[in-house]
């Protein structure tokens, strides 16, 4: 138990008549980052403030290092969180609003200095202290709020979409500045976010939420390339992962997508044939992200470019294949196409991801 | 809902909500003695009206029945003049106090949103407004009688409304704005950036914040103008007479009649109470974004 | 916020506002002043308007007068003690209530119900219930001190009349303090008091260190408008004590009511009140400059 600082139990919380976590359960290992992600309304908010102790669940148990403390006011859990709009006391100083939360733990006036000294040294902080908080930028006020947090030493820091309000070059500095502070303090980070390139970077493991329900939790790795849903396939990976409906068939080796408008010739070679037999002739949906898609004269897909995308380093193109099918395809700048060209590509199968088209859920792996 | 600390047996939590608990009865008592001692000289007979009891040894309607019938009033007045029925006066005092607070809290809202965000009006026009609060009322009157005889206002409710609103407008400006300045300005600058027009960032942005402000400036201004009586009595005669000044007029050579007073200042102080229940809830927004749902 | 305000704003928050004040309040206030630099009297027999010219006079007696300064003071101590109590048991009342309980909402309503009853039937039943055949002596004090609370005689020793005034104006207006510090305090976003929550602060000192401070200015204005108005004070000294005994408890509002229509000397009168205007604003603009705009 000593490597686990966190547990939830099948926690349930309602509102009314909206269930907004509904039978969570997870557990956090000491010194990772761990985090909660999924769109607006996913109910990863709700179960932060749980873990916090500032929503008490309808159901379930929080354990926090060993420890019963569902029934436990937030003051009396070992946890600290960041709110998403940091939450610092704006008639404060820095200084008192860091050392804010020493005052309750009995240290004396030099210890508490000193303790506030060190970390606002460590975040940039020490030019600050005599300031009132209502008068300096954003990302000071959110270094405030880490600071105020880190200097009582939580066994969890739990942070509430703390990069969502910065501009992306801030963002940019912050997402390594908080990898760079909880590897330094070994802190066990609960992150709850929307951003999934953000969740991607910066994560030990995911919990990929949904409607109130945990759909996977895995590391990024874990989650990028085996999904076990078309929401958590689609939630994650820039550009969209393409989708396309319908009957797989195999014959001579070859692997054929049957859909709507014909067939989409997938592979000329297949090894093992065995692995397609139990979804013959079952209605599949199948995944391929954009990266695995790539231009081949020699491939056996044919499209015409019909939009091109750039997105920095890279371009994103939009290819007609057959009719009424559009596939994303990534590529390098280097690629010179333009938009009408008709080109020809090849699946990489070996990361190709069917699900059952009617619960979503994932079949086979290529893997 | 609010986590209290754990323990079961927390002796210090229960001892402080003991005592919490019964200084809220206190103030309960405190509140609620002299007002049962008001329902219950409303139902005590002429000759209870001097006695400490709370309870009338003999009850009576006739308080009541004296207030809507001016033969069962005049028998008790020692002039001729006979009372109306109070129901003309409290319709009066519903006009009154509801136009004037609209009125009021209308343009005070504005006064302190441009106070507040553009310094339009400045400080010194801000200020001037306090000193419609500072004036004692009584040689004020004279002058106001004679101008409103010139504008025709006298015995209007009219005339009124509009002195209840002037006089009453500088609470709304400065309660409001007390709200209006704890709102971060960023948050308007944005829409503005954003495009919307300064009407809709008042809406949109201010409004939701600003409303308990409203409703509690609101509050006042109703209930002071639904209980003024220098200026009601001096304005008006028999059109416009509002309830106040009807109470003051139960007296008779005798002394006042306590009772009937007792029983019009229950009658009268329903609508308030009513008004004051339903809008409570806007005087709450501690709720902070997206954390609580419905 | 753009240095200019946009064209719509600027109407809006003046236009209106100079209307319904200048049409209605600057022509009587200017006869006021008027008033208060001639001599007239409606037992003179002449027009207002043709009233000689009288300088400074007026308010030079003024401030020679032994009962209109008297009646300053003590109207001055009065308010001084009906605000302070005020705020503070307002204050008190705020903090009991921020936590959700049982019947909270009727408790509110009737904690409010004083402001809903005019000032005068206020004072018509704190003066019945003071008077020696009233509750206050038979039932409460007997209660507590025996036969010997039929003695007393509130509205006949200075002391006690004023008491009783000053518990008038506190019962019905307490309310009025309680309902703007607790709209303000629990206007509070709640995610400052969640923050110092989860870094261990109790309620109590969540109340001290993080509301009030948050409310500052809504404070000041709520004790400034108290005290504009409780120095006003009239219907409770007029109804219940009638300024006395003698004059120990008459209010400057109650003397210049005297002045106009028991003595009929109107211009005094307005320069007496003219005089507690003026002092009235300069005490408050003090007070705004210190509290309000040095807090900011």
């Amino acid at each position: 138990m000593s490597n686990i600082v966190l547990r939830l139990e099948n926690i349930t919380k309602r509102f009314g008549d909206l269930v907004a976590v509904n039978n969570v359960s997870f557990d956090v290992k000491r010194g990772e980052v761990f985090s909660l992600l999924g769109p607006s309304g996913c109910g990863k908010t709700t179960t932060l403030r749980i873990i916090a102790g500032l929503e008490k669940p309808d159901s379930g148990k929080v354990y926090i290092d060993g420890e019963d403390v569902t029934y436990k006011s937030s003051r009396e859990r070992k946890v600290c969180l960041v709110f998403q709009e940091y939450a610092v006391f704006p008639h404060m100083s820095v200084y008192d609003n860091i050392a804010f939360g020493l005052r309750f733990k009995k240290l004396n006036k030099e210890e508490v200095s000193k303790r506030v000294r060190e970390i606002a040294e460590l975040l940039d902080l020490d030019e600050l202290l005599s300031i009132r908080a209502s008068k300096i930028g954003l990302s000071e006020q959110q270094r405030v709020a880490i600071a105020r947090c880190l200097v009582v030493e939580p066994s969890i820091l739990l942070l509430d979409e703390p990069l969502t309000l910065l501009d992306a070059r801030i963002k940019e500095r912050m997402r390594r500045e908080l990898r760079r502070l909880q590897r330094e303090f070994k802190i066990t980070v609960i992150y709850v976010t929307h951003d999934q390139l953000e969740a991607m970077m910066l994560s030990d493991r995911i919990a990929v939420m949904n409607k109130g329900r945990i759909i996977q939790i895995g590391s990024p790795k874990e989650i990028y390339e085996k999904p076990s849903n078309l929401f958590v396939a689609t939630f994650v990976g820039s550009p969209t992962i393409n989708l396309i409906e319908g009957v797989l068939r195999v014959s001579n080796n070859r692997l054929m997508l049957s859909a709507g408008n014909g067939d989409i010739l997938l592979s000329d070679y297949i090894e093992k044939p065995e692995v397609f037999r139990e979804i013959f002739n079952k209605e599949v949906i199948i995944g391929v992200r954009p990266e695995d898609i790539i231009i081949d004269p020699g491939g056996l897909l044919q499209g015409e470019i019909r939009y091109i995308e750039a997105l920095g380093d890279r371009m994103v193109l939009h290819i007609n294949v057959f009719k009424s099918i559009m596939l994303r395809v990534l590529t390098d700048l280097y690629t010179r196409v333009s938009i009408g060209d008709k080109i020809r590509l090849r699946i990489n199968i070996s990361n190709l991801h069917i699900f059952d088209k009617v619960s979503g859920e994932r079949i086979i792996n290529m893997r | 809902m609010q986590m209290v600390d754990s323990g079961v047996f927390n002796m210090r939590r229960i001892i402080i909500n003991i005592i919490k608990y019964m200084v809220i009865l206190f103030f309960i008592l405190w509140i609620a003695i002299p007002v049962a001692w008001i329902i219950s000289l409303s139902f005590k007979p002429y000759g209870e009206w001097r006695t400490a009891s709370f309870i009338p040894n003999k009850p009576t309607l006739d308080n009541y029945i004296m207030l809507f019938s001016p033969r069962v009033l005049s028998a008790f007045i020692a002039y001729t003049a006979v009372i109306e029925p109070i129901t003309r006066p409290m319709i009066n005092s519903v006009i009154v106090a509801s136009v004037a607070t609209l009125i009021a809290v209308g343009i005070g809202f504005f006064v302190a949103y441009g106070a507040s965000r553009y310094n339009s009006p400045g400080p010194f026009t801000l200020f001037f407004t306090l000193l419609t609060r500072m004036l004692p009322p009584a040689t004020f009157v004279t002058p106001l009688v004679v101008y409103y005889t010139t504008l025709s206002l006298l015995d209007n409710v009219i005339g009124l409304i509009l002195l209840y609103a002037a006089a009453s407008v500088t609470y709304a400006i400065w309660i409001i704005k007390g709200f209006i300045d704890s709102i971060p300005v960023e948050w308007e600058e944005v829409a503005l950036i954003e495009g919307a027009k300064p009407i809709e960032v008042i809406r949109r942005v201010v409004l939701p914040i600003a409303r308990p402000g409203i409703v509690v400036s609101g509050l006042f201004i109703f209930l002071l103008s639904w209980t003024e009586l220098l200026f009601a009595l001096v304005l008006t005669s028999s059109q416009a007479v509002t309830l106040p000044v009807q109470i003051s007029k139960y007296v008779t050579g005798v002394g006042p009649l306590y009772g009937a007073q007792a029983a019009a200042a229950l009658i009268g102080s329903l609508p308030p109470v009513i008004i004051g229940y339903i809008i409570q809830r806007h005087l709450i927004t501690g709720f902070t974004f997206g954390l609580v749902r419905t | 916020m753009p240095e200019k305000p946009p064209r719509s704003i600027v109407y809006l928050s003046n236009i209106p506002l100079n209307l319904l004040l200048n049409g209605i309040l600057i022509i009587p206030f200017a006869v006021m002043i008027y008033l208060a630099f001639v001599k007239w009297s409606p037992l003179m027999g002449i027009n207002w308007w043709q009233a000689p010219f009288a300088g400074l006079a007026n308010f030079q007696r003024a401030l020679e007068d032994d009962r209109f300064i008297a009646a300053l003071q003590r109207t001055a101590v009065f308010v001084v003690a009906t605000v302070s109590i005020e705020f503070l048991l307002g204050l008190l009342l705020s903090y009991l209530l921020l936590g959700e309980f049982f019947g909270k909402k009727i408790v509110i309503a009737l904690l409010v119900y004083p402001l809903m009853l005019p000032p005068v039937v206020v004072a018509t039943i704190f003066y019945l219930f003071f008077q020696p055949y009233g509750p206050v002596n038979n039932i409460f004090l007997k209660f507590i001190i025996g036969e010997k609370a039929l003695d007393i005689y509130w509205f006949l020793q200075p002391d006690l009349a004023f008491i009783t005034i000053l518990l008038a104006d506190i019962w019905q207006w307490t309310p009025f303090m309680f309902l703007i510090l607790y709209s303000g305090l629990s206007a509070v976003p709640k995610r400052f008091i969640e923050a110092a929550e989860v870094l261990g602060a109790s309620s109590w000192y969540i109340f001290w260190r993080i509301r009030l401070p948050l409310i500052k200015q809504l404070v000041a204005v709520a004790i400034i408008l108290r005290a504009l108005e409780a120095f006003k004070v009239f219907d409770y000294a007029y109804v219940m004590t009638g300024g006395g005994p003698g004059t120990a408890t008459e209010t400057v509002s109650l003397y210049i009511y005297r002045l106009s229509i028991l003595y009929s000397d109107i211009s005094y009168a307005a320069s007496v009140s003219l005089i507690v205007l003026l002092m009235i604003a300069i005490a408050s603009r003090l007070f705004i400059y210190f509290v309000i705009e040095r807090g900011r």
